[in-house]
Parts: structure tokens; C-alpha cells; sequence
């Protein structure tokens, strides 16, 4: 290589030069120890400069500890806060927008960002909506933003936040409105729960005042929901803010993404659709906040965005008075009212509702002096009929509960006088789990899906300290459910979760009930996706072991006394009938004098046979199809217990997601396709008798229970979300007999301030055998909020075996 | 380079085989910390975010195996982050139930929990561990005094005569070197960094 130290090196040399190793480049160094030029290039060449500052700040503190907290999200906004805003000159501030002095960030929202500022001139405060940027460099959002702006300037009214001006400074277009001090309705309602019958009325009026005065001069609110309604403090007199704003950011987020941006809880079924839209849009709108001020949450509630518009469009809200008895009846009739699908079975206008709430407010007030005003909508119309019908619903649900509660608690072999459902709620763990060991008795084939258990009793028996080798130690109440019964020991696995108290950390483990102690013990601390092998004598199950924090598949026999790491990766198994082996992945695991080994003969099988026909999505991924295969090949879910029948299944996550599930007679038999479709499906198990298998199919929507006949490849919902409103089938167990699965079912309901959730058990016969439908409901405080594959829920709190109906 | 897993889609099909403990290893090494830090910077205490973490490797580790390739690039780590989220908002909400919420004092226009911010913090978070990991892998290929020379001058901004003078280098072997091993930061990091999440924020 040509020195050439005292010239300046070009580019292509600088680029060599980073490249080139060793000594080769000292003519270079002793040009770069005195050109400041070349150093500065070299710098340039080497990377931008964007990423030297990144560089130095994710490294710079690495190595003093890994803990460093990052920039919080306040530090984040305000520095991109200062990239757009102008300078200023006193020293408290943030920056400038034209004639405005920023003093601090009020809310980010999904369409933009709202400032408190200081208008120089007028020496008030204001509050600046400014436009994100994604949504300002779309130049028909940013002429709509300011058309609309102009609109709304127009409206002026005592319950309206004012618009002063409508401007642009350095290309982002912002909004100027009245600053109010006070908080939302959202913060009222999540912080006082459900409001008394007037403030209910006095709010409401008061929204309905503010929108009538705007749809008549044309304008549609299109956002009403509690946080654009501001309470301002001391007199908390409502202000609608935000009017349009809504549609133009709708506008630009559709075309982006396609999907709506925000959250569409409080929006009407025509708004959801896309349809176009008139006042009584924001009707509907209005009588979803008056359901959230009655009840403290919004009428229509699913985990995802879908979820709550499909509810929107498809289904009735759970009547008002069911959930606050408080709210008089001719107010709930009101709510619903607006709450009607159709637009024209809503009340004709704003200015209408104002009235009657008026009138309503007034009567409130002075009761004694004013007769009860006018109250068309008590009137009999097709809605009001259809009471009757949700009450006979309802009545039927009760029974029903009341009937399972009984089921659950019979016990084998007792008299057919029925125990009355307090007592049965009574029956404490230790008695249960005497009938559970009575069971032995039955002849080995004919034991009948008997009541196993009955756990849900918060102050029954807690798990001892007598096997500290785990959390479980600490926990003050652990309220244990089964998934699996040995029959032969008498033993009786369960997960439960437990909470420890102090910081309401709640975690599932695998606990073991032993008939000899009468004790609850824990086994492992740390398991997801516990399998219990058909001998009952080993349980295998996915973790991270909680000290060497190996994780893998592991499994233990069943006092917990032996542990084993039976492969580093953790993925679907299923336990042969032989007992001592375990297919994970697709690969044989067999345990010989103490060790698990991969058996000689079948080392590294991954079984062969003949795959169902791809899909020609499968197919055009090309050069990426070797390792589709093996991914879409599939995984042993299940097999029977006389080692016949194997189970597979696979899924394609994403957009298009699907699903297949396969079955063959042995390992390497050949696949029949049982069962292929749209979603992910998930627990895909045999019955025990091989005859049918059940599984949990998600298509995004909706999550259902679905059974599939082996013979007739035929498959029908057991249950589903779209039919139950409740809840969420999670996962399930099938009895013995064959002829029942247990069902966990959780509720992912989304609330403005975060998640709710609720899970229920419930007992759904396989329809041939007996068609009633059992369900009993249990509030319970945690449950995990994620719908994610491989992540089962965390916080059922109590799960119990049924007893079959039909034993009696 | 023996053991780096080329790209993101190439580090998610490590860790589907079998011994995939180097694979799971790297991803730990980047997403660990990240998620931690996440979740305490969105209020909770160091167990709770330790938890948090735990849940979302856990999560991970069961999902990868049904994970399929077919998905479009970088929705693993959406996922990821999705999944992070959720639990860190899971897990301040079991927090809060013990405390009245605050009432903010300034606080009068809406005020709504965006996912945007969210996930530019844990963007941030996830750029962090993957630059951290990238500097322990370079830093184990090289010299130990071409990588001070990089670190005083590159990271803590020292001036390369100053640094020259420590270390008994010339001047222009100072930024031989900080160039130097910033290009093949610059390559660690890129391998693993094609996604559709934007580099910038």
C-alpha cells in the first residue's frame, strides 16, 4: 500500500483504512495525528453522526450498573418538545409557539400532544393542541385540522371549551383553546366509582346542552366520551372539548393503517362501520358516558379494539339496573334508549334530550313541588318489550347457578336428597378429598367423573409450611384448583395461585394434594404447561428453573422428590403410555435408571409420514421452505393412553393466521388431516377414549371451545366469546368418562384505566350426553390481561372438578 | 464472528433448535435488561420489575417453538413488546390497587395512556441492550487498549491527545482505534437491527 502521509486521504482510503488490521495504516496514523481534517472525516466515514451520539448514550453509565433508569416518558416528550418548539427567553419555560410561551406538557394523546402556554398578549393561560407529526405530514389532515379548527371557533357556548385561534408555526398547525382547571370525567369516574342519580342528570344535561347548541350549528361532536368531558374545578361545570377534532385524525389514521385509532368504546355502531353520520351519533355516544357515570365502566368492553366494536354493533349492554340497583328505572330506560343500534329508534335530538334531563333535573330537585314530568320513552316500543325477555334470562341464569353449585358439591355414592347450595358451599377441601379418596373403590374403567374436589373456599385448608422448599411458603391463603387426579394414589395435582400479601404479586404453581397427610403440598413453584403422565407416577412441565435459571422442559415424579431437565428446549409434549416416555418437539425423551436418554433406536427421529397439502401460501416461501417445514410439520399435542393415536398440531401466528391438526396411528403413521382453518388453535387433546379431541380455537375475535369427532372430521363449538359475553374458554380438562370437559374461562375486559377481569369455570357436556349447559360465575381480582400463546392464565383463582350430573 | 447469529429472523430460528442455549444466551443478553429497565421506568420496584421480566422470558421461551417464519419481518419483537406492556401494565395495576390514585393538580384535557409512548420507551430500552451487547462482543475480539482508546474518546468524550498521552499511543492510532471499533459496532448492531421499527425516534 502507498503511503502517502502528508496528503489528506480520500474517502475510498479512510474506508479502507478502518478496514485494514494491524500495523499496515501507521503512514496513516502519523497524517491522522496532525490533520484535524482527516480525523474529523474518518469520524464521518465511520458512521453518522446520529449514531455516535447513541452510541455514547446507551454505553456511557453501562458500566457502572446495569440498573441506570432510562429518560422517563416527561423527559422524552419535552426533548421532543424543544426539536419543535421556538426559543424563549425566560428561563421557565419549555419554548414558544408564535405568540405563546410554553409552560408544560398537560397530555400526549394518540393524535397529538396538549400544552398549558401563556399568551403574552393577553396574559391568560391557554392550552395548544398541536397535531403529531405523523399526522401532520399529510397536507389534506393538516388543511381539514385547520378548516375544522375555524368550525369549531365558531361555537361558543357555556359548556364548550373555547377555541381562541387556529394557526401554524414552522409547518406543525395547532389549536388554541380556553385552559381549564379540573380534571375529567374519566378521572371523576375512575377515582369515585359510579355517580348518585342527579350529578348523573346534571352532567348529562349539561353534555347534551353543549351538543345541541353544536349540532345546530352543523357540527358533530364525533368523540364523546368521559375524558373529552371537563369537570372544572370547584363548580364542576361540564365542558365538551375536543368537538371534530376526532375526524381528523380518523382520517388519517384509517388510510394509514386501516385500523381506527383510539378507543372506540364510547362510539356508535354507524361510526364503527364507517358509515356517514348526523347528531344522533353523538346520541349514542352520550348514552355510553351516562352508562359509564351509572356503572362506572363503558356499555361495550372486549380485550381487543375488534372485540369492542363488534360488541358495539352486535349486542345489548348489560341492562343498568343489574349492575347498580341505585339508578332509577326510568333513567337506565333513558340510557338504553340512546343506546339503541338503530339511529332512528334513538331520541331524535339533543336539544330533545336537554329538555327532558331538564325537566328530570328539575323534579329532582324539588320533588315535593312538581309532579313527575313526562316520560315517553317508559312507553311499550319494541325495546321496552324486550325486558321481559332479558329478565326471564336472567331468572334461568340464577336457577342455573344455583343447580351447578349443587352439581359441584354432590358427592359420589350420596343419597338423592338434595344438599341445599349453602351447605354444599360449605363442604370444606379435607372432606372432598376424602370422597376423592373413596373413589378407589370403583372398579379401575368404571370410575365415573365424580366430584374430585371443591377448593374455592378462601378460608379452607392453605397449603402447609411443611415442605419449604418453595414461595409457597409464605403465602397467608393459597386457594388450590385440580387439573389432574391420580386415581391410583389418590393424589390430586392442582395449580394455585397464590398471593403473598405485601406487594399482590400473584403466581401460579403446581401444588400436590396427599391423602395420606390431608395435606396440600407444593410441588413446583415455577411450571407452565404441566402434563401428568398416564401412570400419574411423573409430571413433566416447561420453566425456568427459579436458582441456576435453566429453562426447558423438565418434569418430576410425584412427590416432587426427583427433578430432571429433560431438554433445554421447552415446547410441546405428550407422555407415552409406557409412563417413562416423553415426546417434546417431536423428539423421543425416555427415562432409564434415573437419567433421562434419547433411546438409541430412536435417536433424533423426527417422525416421517406424508403431510397434509400445504397451502400455496406455505408453498411460495421459496428458498424459506426447509425451515417452514419444520416448523409447519407440527408437534405431538397429545396420544392416547393406549399409545394408538397421536395428535398434532400446528399454527401460523400473524395476519393470516392458521391452524391444522393432524392425526396418526403411531409416531410414524400416516397424518390425517382432521381439522384446518383461519386462527391459532391451542390445548388440542384427545378424549380419552381417542374417540374425539377438544381444542381452543382464536381467530382474533372470538376464542371458542370446539370439539372434532376423529371419525367424521366434523367439528362444532362447544363454546365460543361470540356467544357468551363473559368470557374467554382458556383451557379445559376432559373427564375420565369421556363424556365432560371443564372449562376455564376468563374475561378480558379492557377499562379506560386499565383491565378488569373475570373468570368462571363452567361444565360443558359434550352435547350427546347431556345437553345442559352448566355455568356459575366467580369475580375473582386477578387474572392475566394477555391473550398470548404459551402464556397461560394467571389468576384463576379456584377451579373444581363437577360432579356428572347424570350419577346418581 | 463464529456464534452471532446473522440477522433478528436468523437469532429466532437459533432459538428454536435444539440447543439453542447460545442463541437464547444473545437474546437474553439484549432483551433482559431492556424489559427490566422498561419496567421500572414505568414505576415499579425492582422485584416487581424483575417479575415482569420473568414473565415476559417465560412467555417467550414457550411461544418461539410455534412461532412461524411466515409472519412479516420484525412482528416478533412488536409481539415482544406488546407482551411487555401488557405485563408491566398488569403489574403496576395490581400495584395500584393498594394506593388511592393521586389526583394530578394540572391536569385539565384528556389525558390518555398511549401506546406510542410506550413503545418509543421501550424502543429505547431495546436499542440500549442491543448496543450493550454489541460493545461486550467487540470488546472480546480486540485489544484491550484499542478499546480504551474507543471508550475515553468515543464514550466518555475525553480528547484523543489526552488519551494518547494515558495510553502511549499516537494521536492518530487514538482514532484509528475509536473508528475502528465503532465500524464494527456499527456491523454488530446492524446485523441485528433490520426491522420495521424505525432506527430513529
Amino acid at each position: 500500500m502507498q503511503q502517502q502521509p502528508d496528503q489528506c486521504l480520500t474517502k475510498a482510503e479512510l474506508s479502507e483504512f478502518l478496514l485494514a488490521e494491524g500495523q499496515c495504516g501507521s503512514a496513516i496514523e502519523a497524517h491522522l495525528s496532525q490533520c484535524a481534517d482527516c480525523q474529523r472525516r474518518l469520524e464521518h466515514v465511520t458512521a453518522a453522526n446520529e449514531l455516535w451520539f447513541e452510541t455514547r448514550d446507551h454505553l456511557a453509565g453501562a458500566s457502572l450498573t446495569d440498573k441506570t433508569a432510562p429518560p422517563d416518558l416527561e423527559t422524552i416528550s419535552q426533548d421532543y418538545l424543544k426539536s419543535i418548539l421556538g426559543p424563549t427567553d425566560d428561563p421557565k419555560m419549555l419554548g414558544r409557539i408564535g405568540l405563546y410561551e410554553v409552560l408544560s406538557v398537560i397530555g400526549c394523546g394518540g393524535t397529538g400532544m396538549v400544552l398549558k402556554a401563556l399568551d403574552t398578549r393577553l396574559n391568560r393561560f391557554v392550552a395548544i393542541k398541536i397535531l403529531a407529526p405523523t399526522f401532520s405530514t399529510s397536507g389534506s389532515a393538516r388543511k381539514r385540522f385547520e378548516r375544522e379548527g375555524r368550525a369549531i371557533a365558531a361555537v361558543s357556548h357555556d359548556h364548550v371549551v373555547a377555541v381562541h385561534n387556529v394557526d401554524e408555526y414552522r409547518g406543525l398547525p395547532y389549536i388554541v383553546m380556553q385552559y381549564i382547571a379540573g380534571r375529567s370525567l374519566q378521572q371523576r369516574v375512575d377515582n369515585d366509582g359510579p355517580l348518585a342519580t342527579q350529578e348523573v342528570v346534571r352532567i348529562s344535561m349539561q353534555i347534551a346542552d353543549a351538543l345541541s347548541c353544536a349540532h345546530e350549528q352543523g357540527i358533530i361532536h364525533r368523540d364523546v366520551k368521559p375524558s373529552n368531558i371537563l369537570l372544572e374545578n370547584g363548580v364542576e361545570r361540564v365542558r365538551v372539548s375536543d368537538f371534530g377534532l376526532a375526524q381528523v385524525a380518523d382520517d388519517v389514521s384509517m388510510t394509514r393503517s386501516g385500523i381506527i385509532a383510539g378507543t372506540p368504546q364510547y362510539m356508535s355502531p354507524e361510526q364503527s362501520r364507517g358509515e356517514p353520520l348526523d347528531g344522533r351519533s353523538d346520541l349514542f355516544s352520550l348514552g355510553s358516558v351516562m352508562y359509564a357515570m351509572c356503572t362506572g365502566h363503558p356499555p361495550f368492553r372486549a380485550g381487543t379494539t375488534l372485540g369492542v366494536i363488534q360488541r358495539i354493533s352486535s349486542t345489548d349492554p348489560r341492562p343498568i339496573r343489574q349492575i347498580n340497583s341505585d339508578i332509577p328505572e326510568w333513567l337506565a330506560r333513558f340510557v338504553h334508549r340512546l343506546l339503541e343500534k338503530n339511529p332512528a329508534d334513538r331520541f331524535d335530538s339533543a336539544r330533545e334530550v336537554r329538555n327532558y334531563l331538564s325537566n328530570e333535573l328539575a323534579y329532582q330537585q324539588h320533588p315535593a313541588s312538581l309532579k313527575v314530568p313526562h316520560r315517553p320513552w317508559m312507553m311499550s316500543t319494541y325495546s321496552s318489550l324486550r325486558w321481559p325477555l332479558i329478565a326471564i334470562g336472567a331468572t334461568l341464569l340464577t336457577v342455573a347457578v344455583v343447580l351447578g353449585t349443587f352439581f359441584v358439591v354432590r358427592r359420589p355414592g350420596a343419597s338423592t336428597t338434595p344438599q341445599s347450595a349453602a351447605n354444599a358451599q360449605r363442604e370444606s377441601v379435607s372432606q372432598s378429598a376424602v370422597s376423592e379418596t373413596n373413589e378407589g373403590e370403583h372398579p379401575p374403567g368404571s370410575a365415573p367423573a365424580t366430584i374430585a374436589l371443591q377448593a374455592s373456599d378462601p378460608h379452607g385448608d392453605t397449603l402447609g409450611p411443611d415442605r419449604s422448599t418453595s414461595r409457597l411458603s409464605h403465602a397467608p391463603a393459597i386457594k388450590p384448583f385440580p387439573l389432574w387426579r391420580n386415581s391410583a394414589s389418590g393424589t390430586v395435582y392442582a395449580r394455585a395461585v397464590w398471593n403473598d400479601g405485601s406487594s399482590a404479586r400473584t403466581s401460579s404453581d403446581v401444588v400436590r394434594f396427599d391423602p395420606n397427610t390431608g395435606r396440600w403440598q407444593p410441588l413446583i413453584g415455577w411450571a407452565t404447561h404441566p402434563c401428568l403422565s398416564h401412570s400419574g407416577k411423573y409430571l413433566s412441565f416447561r420453566g425456568t428453573h427459579p436458582e441456576s435459571h435453566l429453562s426447558g422442559t423438565w418434569a418430576c415424579d410425584w412427590k416432587g422428590e426427583n427433578l430432571w431437565r429433560v431438554s433445554t428446549v421447552a415446547g410441546p409434549m405428550a407422555w407415552q403410555p409406557q409412563g417413562n416416555q416423553l415426546i417434546i418437539n417431536d423428539r423421543y425423551f425416555e427415562l432409564q435408571d434415573g437419567q433421562w436418554k434419547t433411546p438409541e433406536k430412536l435417536a433424533n427421529r423426527v417422525a416421517g409420514g406424508s403431510e397434509p397439502a400445504l397451502d400455496s401460501t406455505d408453498s411460495e416461501a421459496g428458498s424459506q421452505e426447509r425451515s417452514l417445514w419444520r416448523v409447519s410439520d407440527g408437534h405431538v399435542t397429545d396420544c392416547s393412553s393406549d399409545g394408538t393415536w397421536f395428535l398434532r398440531s400446528w399454527n401460523r401466528f400473524g395476519s393470516a393466521s392458521r391452524h391444522r391438526i393432524t392425526l396418526s396411528r403411531g409416531i410414524e403413521g400416516e397424518r390425517d388431516l382432521l381439522h384446518e382453518g383461519e386462527g391459532t388453535v391451542a390445548n388440542v387433546r384427545l378424549s380419552p377414549n381417542a374417540e374425539q379431541a377438544a381444542f381452543i380455537l382464536n381467530d382474533g375475535h372470538h376464542a371458542s371451545l370446539r370439539l372434532l369427532d376423529r371419525t367424521s372430521k366434523q367439528s362444532r363449538v362447544l363454546h365460543s366469546t361470540a356467544s357468551d359475553l363473559s368470557a374467554h374458554p382458556t383451557c379445559f380438562s376432559w373427564s375420565p368418562d369421556s363424556k365432560q370437559i371443564l372449562v376455564g374461562l376468563v374475561d378480558w375486559v379492557s377499562e379506560a384505566a386499565g383491565l378488569e377481569s373475570r373468570a368462571a369455570p363452567f361444565l360443558a357436556p359434550i352435547p350427546e350426553a347431556n345437553a345442559r349447559l352448566v355455568i356459575y360465575e366467580i369475580d375473582l381480582e386477578e387474572s392475566s390481561p394477555l391473550i398470548v400463546p404459551g402464556i397461560e392464565f394467571l389468576g384463576l383463582e379456584s377451579f373444581n372438578w363437577v360432579a356428572d350430573p347424570q350419577t346418581k | 464472528m463464529v456464534g452471532l447469529p446473522d440477522t433478528q429472523q436468523d437469532l429466532l430460528d437459533r432459538l428454536r433448535e435444539i440447543d439453542s442455549d447460545t442463541a437464547w444466551e444473545t437474546f437474553l443478553s439484549i432483551y433482559k435488561p431492556a424489559i427490566f429497565r422498561f419496567a421500572k421506568s414505568r414505576g415499579l420496584q425492582d422485584a416487581d420489575a424483575s417479575d415482569v421480566t420473568q414473565q415476559v422470558l417465560i412467555a417467550v421461551h414457550n411461544s418461539i417453538l410455534d412461532w412461524d417464519n411466515g409472519r412479516e419481518k420484525g412482528s416478533f419483537r412488536g409481539w415482544l413488546f406488546r407482551v411487555t406492556r401488557n405485563l408491566a401494565a398488569k403489574a403496576l395495576r395490581d400495584k395500584r390497587k393498594h394506593q388511592r390514585p393521586t389526583e394530578l393538580a394540572d391536569v385539565s384535557l384528556d389525558i390518555e395512556q398511549q401506546d406510542e409512548g410506550t413503545s418509543s420507551a421501550l424502543l429505547l430500552e431495546y436499542r440500549r441492550g442491543l448496543f450493550q451487547w454489541a460493545a461486550s462482543v467487540v470488546k472480546a475480539q480486540i485489544e484491550p487498549r484499542t478499546w480504551q482508546a474507543f471508550w475515553r474518546t468515543g464514550i466518555e468524550g475525553k480528547r484523543p491527545a489526552e488519551v494518547a498521552h494515558d495510553l502511549q499511543m499516537s494521536v492518530g492510532a487514538v482514532y484509528a482505534a475509536k473508528c475502528r471499533v465503532m465500524a464494527r459496532m456499527k456491523e454488530v448492531v446492524g446485523r441485528l437491527s433490520d426491522s420495521d421499527i424505525p432506527v430513529d425516534r
